[in-house]
């Protein structure tokens, strides 16, 4: 049929309709790629970044905490964590070697790590950037970086510094300055597989993390040390339950060393958040008071009553009863009586005014976190024995802090300064951004009272209550202080005192304010006897220690006394400073004086001691109470000294320490 | 120029048209070997599809040299080897690629082929050698049993692997052909109508308005038809209808899947419809120009599914984009237009015949590979021609190009 022989011309329709069916399949695919492709193209490329692409935020270096000399304090490090991808792995045995060999693990445990059957084993510790270099490139080994909050000398001024936890500062600077010291993070972007492998090389950097800023601390750690030290060896032999040591600058309001240790803690802040009764070291403030509104002169006398003063149906009592004394000498020997009286003669809108610039009962606006204000009740509120109380130090809490801003008003000319715990911040790049000046809160009473007040601080020390705390070298002022704890129900407790000393020095022109207090010494617990021999070793420490932020020149002008500076006070000072563990020491004022023999001779040389084995800081310390400067990289045990143990110094020399590298896990 | 390449070529618009697809095919099988890990089986595989590429340009020269007596003459052995095999491949077929549980493989030693392949060229041959040696037109049912069956047979064979997607190819010649040897579309439609009672039984209602409809329709058409044909499309769309809910039974999990995760590809996102899904992300991320060649993430990160086979089409879409996915598309237009012209200008009605079958297994193929791979089409194991990686399909491929242009050379 021809019709259908020639099929294949037959029927033009039948192409269109073939060629038609195919054109319309096309369409419809190439609509549907339209669709997908064009219309929907956003929909799907963010489902596609949503399924390779990972936001990530990167945590910015956390700035350090330095001393005023620059001192690390608290730095962030890099560690690495180790993860062993046992899928990965091409060649076990080369993984395990390298891992026994970089992270000095056992045989046994790198077999453990590259077990196949786990996909995914952690390697439990954090190393040093060596490990990241030593493992990279090795096929299912991968290595995570890390930041570490690392202090490099321990738990010194732990308080101060506070503690970083999950990335945020807690207490102290770090929680005060977190904004500073966090920087900001970046953010980036990487790409990763479908079983979440991170492509190399696909990591896209959206913000860069900015690091964090530095705060540098107005503390210096050689007083920190000294301070700490001098605190430890105090508690350790008057079995006191804490203590309290603070080193100002009266001059700045700078806190030079700050260390409060309760229980064993050196966390504790108490010199902050923890108010007291002052006692008798408030008396000055009293007679401050007393010149600053012409109402008595020093050599004004008042009757001692023989030690015993009935006032508003209570008994006042001194220790030393005395007959007719001087407004002078009842200061010197802390005559509760003497001051009592005397300041009667000031209305208690005054007497209130007077304690309240001195700033005592309000918060002193300290950089760090918990500062507490105490209490210093209003007239209005007051009995009919506060004004007496008031005289010598009793119903009022103050805080140590307080304390020695206002003794530094006394020491500087009157003026009570804002205390600074924070010398300059600097942002990420080390570039200053803020420099902290000192500032004077204001003039509490004028630069002649505050000098006659401080040449009977002077005598107190001289042949008063505060004979403990003089130096060989120097005129020191001060006070001593015992008052009884109030226990919480109410009243006082029988037996348990804050023993406390304030001192200043060098008494013509003032460079240190030092503040001691401790909290239930056991034995004797006056002030004088128990915080004065602190407040003594702690100055001589201050003056060994040649790096300590003391004016040297203008200090050369203050020695009352011709003695070789780094002679007999550090001798003494070495002769107490034997650890651990610490031998019973004495405290009575009597032994605190005798000790003159020691390391000392020859001419004004010294004998290297042998420091090997010991704890860096300890070494450093007992160096430098020999007037020597010390060298050290790290923070380790310590292997010897260059020159070696035995060999003659002279103080000033500089002594290399040298110190084991200590293993970071 | 154009008469050697004629001489060397025959018809040289279709075999350059086909050469630079096996080309770009090749060229996209070496980048879907471009990812984060790769492993060595994928990174050469762009090498091995060069070797098979130079393997079918040799078979490619001598079949479309071969008088054209012989391929007529090889139809019925080729056919019958190609069901023997079929039949084998029931009882030692192995798995591979998309579905492993399909087992459409013979393995020959080292050699691995689908019979599934020879058979689609078999059956073209011998349903146009059956269809030119007619002497009436087909104008009744009865006329279509006979070719209906002979394409059936590989169809059931190939159903019962159970491979859905080359069962879809058979069907694909069957229509293409019957079309071409004249058959009324009415009848096609009555062949075609049991298929559509299958895939309408899932709703009585519309199975039943669908019944209606078919029942009217053979009441119109009732001059052209006997009887015993109108009974017999009758029984057939009642029989499918009943044996739809078994046959949907019989079906293996992941072929229901398939078909349902179609309709609905976030019923199942990291199951069946995981393919789907992907499939799209990646062509959908490919925007209009695509992300450029080799530079596709979905695929360089591991999250498309078997990107040298079956979803090459995916890379292309990400890598080439809105671009690259239409002009593919042209390519293979042109391609198909040139069989559908060939056919036209051939005198011969065998060649004719063999031309639109090839045509009509194209076109399955290409509908069906890419449609999955946008989501038009439910997903089928089925290899896109010329452009998936795979030996034995480039080989039968360029085979059927052989014979195409080796029919249409006799004037």
């Amino acid at each position: 049929m021809t019709t259908h022989r020639d099929m294949n011309r037959a029927h033009p329709w039948r192409r269109r309709v073939m060629l038609g069916a195919w054109m319309t399949a096309a369409a419809v695919i190439c609509i549907r790629a339209g669709q997908i492709q064009g219309v929907q193209a956003g929909q799907w490329r963010a489902l596609a970044e949503s399924q390779h692409r990972s936001d990530k935020v990167v945590v910015a270096a956390r700035g350090s905490v330095l001393d005023r000399d620059g001192t690390p304090l608290a730095v962030s490090r890099e560690r690495f964590s180790v993860g062993v991808a046992t899928p990965e792995i091409t060649d076990g045995a080369a993984v395990r070697a390298e891992l026994v060999d970089a992270l000095g693990i056992s045989a046994i445990k790198a077999v453990q790590l590259t077990d196949p059957t786990r996909r995914w084993r952690a390697v439990p510790g954090r190393y040093p950037p060596t490990v990241r270099e030593q493992l990279a490139g090795l096929g299912g080994v991968h290595v995570a970086r890390e930041l570490e909050r690392y202090h490099p000398h321990g738990d010194l001024a732990r308080g101060v510094l506070g503690v970083v936890g999950d990335d945020v500062g807690r207490g102290g600077v770090e929680q005060a300055f977190e904004e500073l010291l966090r920087g900001t993070p970046g953010r980036e972007v990487i790409a990763h597989d479908n079983v979440g492998r991170a492509i190399p090389g696909e990591r896209l950097v959206i913000d860069p993390p900015q690091a964090g800023g530095d705060v540098v601390l107005t503390i210096d750690i050689d007083l920190q040390e000294i301070a700490r030290q001098a605190l430890e060896e105090s508690i350790a032999t008057t079995e006191a339950r804490g203590g309290d040591v603070l080193i100002t600058d009266p001059n700045t309001g700078e806190i030079l060393a700050l260390v409060s240790i309760r229980d064993g803690q050196t966390a504790a802040l108490s010199a902050i958040n923890t108010p007291y009764e002052p006692g008798s070291t408030l008396k000055p403030f009293t007679v401050a008071g007393l010149l600053e509104r012409d109402l008595v002169s020093l050599y004004d006398t008042v009757d001692g009553e023989n030690g015993a003063w009935r006032v508003n149906g209570r008994t006042l009592h001194d220790v030393h009863g005395s007959g007719r004394m001087t407004i002078a000498d009842a200061l010197r020997t802390s005559s509760n009586v003497g001051i009592a009286k005397a300041a009667q003669s000031m209305s208690p809108g005054d007497q209130y005014e007077n304690l309240r610039d001195f700033g005592l009962g309000t918060l002193t606006g300290i950089e760090i976190p918990g500062e507490v204000s105490g209490t210093l009740r209003r007239p209005d509120s007051w009995s009919s024995q506060s004004a007496v109380s008031l005289a010598i130090g009793y119903e009022v809490n103050v805080t140590p802090l307080q304390m020695a801003m206002a003794y530094g008003a006394l020491a500087n000319g009157g003026r009570i300064m804002q205390p600074h715990l924070v010398k300059e911040i600097r942002d990420g790049t080390g570039a200053l951004i803020e420099a902290f000046q000192p500032r004077v809160v204001r003039e509490v009473v004028s630069a002649d009272v505050a000098r006659r007040v401080g040449r009977v601080l002077e005598d107190v020390v001289e042949d008063g209550t505060g004979k403990s705390a003089r130096l060989a070298t120097f005129r020191v002022a001060g006070k001593s202080g015992t008052t009884r704890l109030y226990s919480p129900a109410g009243g006082y407790e029988q037996g348990a005192y804050w023993s406390s000393f304030v001192g200043f020095f060098p008494a013509d022109a003032p460079q240190l304010v030092v503040f001691v207090k401790l909290e239930r010494p056991k034995g004797i617990y006056y002030g004088g006897a128990v915080a004065g021999p602190v407040t003594r070793a702690t100055m001589e420490a201050a003056l060994a220690a040649r790096s300590t932020p003391l004016d040297r020149a203008a200090l050369l002008g203050s020695a009352s006394r011709p003695v070789p500076l780094a002679g007999r006070a550090i001798a003494r000072f070495a002769s107490r400073t034997i650890d651990p563990p610490l031998p019973p020491v004495d405290v009575t004022s009597s032994s605190i004086g005798s000790g003159s023999e020691g390391a000392a001779g020859f001419g004004g040389t010294v004998q290297l001691p042998d420091v090997a084995g010991l704890p860096s800081r300890i070494a450093v310390r007992r160096l430098h109470a020999l007037g020597l400067r010390v060298s050290r990289a790290g923070s380790g045990d310590i292997l010897g000294t260059e020159p070696q143990a035995g060999a003659r110094v002279l103080p000033g020399d500089t002594i290399r320490l040298r110190v084991r590298r200590r293993s970071d896990d | 120029m154009t008469r050697m390449l004629e001489k060397w070529a025959v018809d040289p618009m279709l075999v350059l048209a086909v050469f630079i697809m096996t080309l770009f095919g090749i060229a996209m099988i070496y980048s879907a070997g471009v990812v984060f890990v790769p492993t060595e089986v994928t990174r050469d595989a762009w090498i091995r599809q060069g070797m098979w590429f130079g393997v079918a340009l040799v078979s490619f020269i001598f079949i479309s040299r071969v008088p054209l007596r012989w391929v007529e003459w090889v139809a019925v052995p080729a056919y019958v080897l190609a069901i023997i095999l079929l039949a084998a491949t029931l009882v030692v077929g192995i798995g591979s690629g998309t579905a492993a549980g399909v087992k459409s493989w013979i393995a020959f030693g080292p050699i691995r082929f689908q019979p599934a392949e020879l058979a689609k060229i078999a059956t073209v041959l011998v349903l146009a050698r059956l269809l030119s040696q007619r002497d009436e037109p087909l104008t009744s049912l009865r006329d279509l049993l006979v070719p209906s069956a002979l394409v059936g047979l590989p169809l059931a064979l190939v159903m019962l692997q159970p491979d859905l997607g080359t069962a879809m190819a058979f069907g694909g010649i069957l229509f293409a052909m019957l079309f071409w040897a004249g058959t009324p579309v009415a009848l096609l439609l009555l062949v075609a109508s049991p298929v559509a009672a299958l895939i309408l039984s899932f709703s009585s209602t519309i199975w039943s308005a669908y019944i209606v409809g078919v029942i009217g329709f053979l009441y119109l058409y009732r001059y052209r038809l006997f009887m015993f044909e109108s009974v017999a499309v009758v029984l057939a769309n009642f029989a499918a209808g009943t044996i739809a809910t078994p046959l949907w039974n019989s079906l293996k999990p992941y072929q229901q899947n398939r078909i349902l995760v179609y309709l609905d590809p976030e019923m199942d996102p990291r199951g069946a419809g995981y393919h789907v899904i992907q499939s799209k992300v990646a062509v959908g991320s490919g925007g209009l120009t695509g992300q450029g060649f080799t530079l596709g993430s979905q695929k360089r990160f591991d999250f498309l599914p078997e990107q040298h086979t079956d979803f090459i089409f995916s890379v292309v879409g990400e890598e080439l984009g809105f671009i690259g996915t239409t002009l593919a598309i042209a390519g293979f237009a042109f391609i198909l237009a040139r069989l559908v012209r060939m056919a036209v200008d051939s005198p011969d009605p065998f060649a004719g015949l063999v031309l639109l079958g090839i045509f009509g297994t194209w076109l399955v193929h290409i509908f069906v590979n890419i449609g999955m791979t946008v989501g038009v089409v439910p997903i089928t194991g089925i290899p896109l021609p010329f452009v998936s990686y795979g030996g034995t399909f480039l080989l039968t491929s360029w085979v059927a190009v052989a014979i195409a242009v080796r029919v249409a050379h006799e004037r």
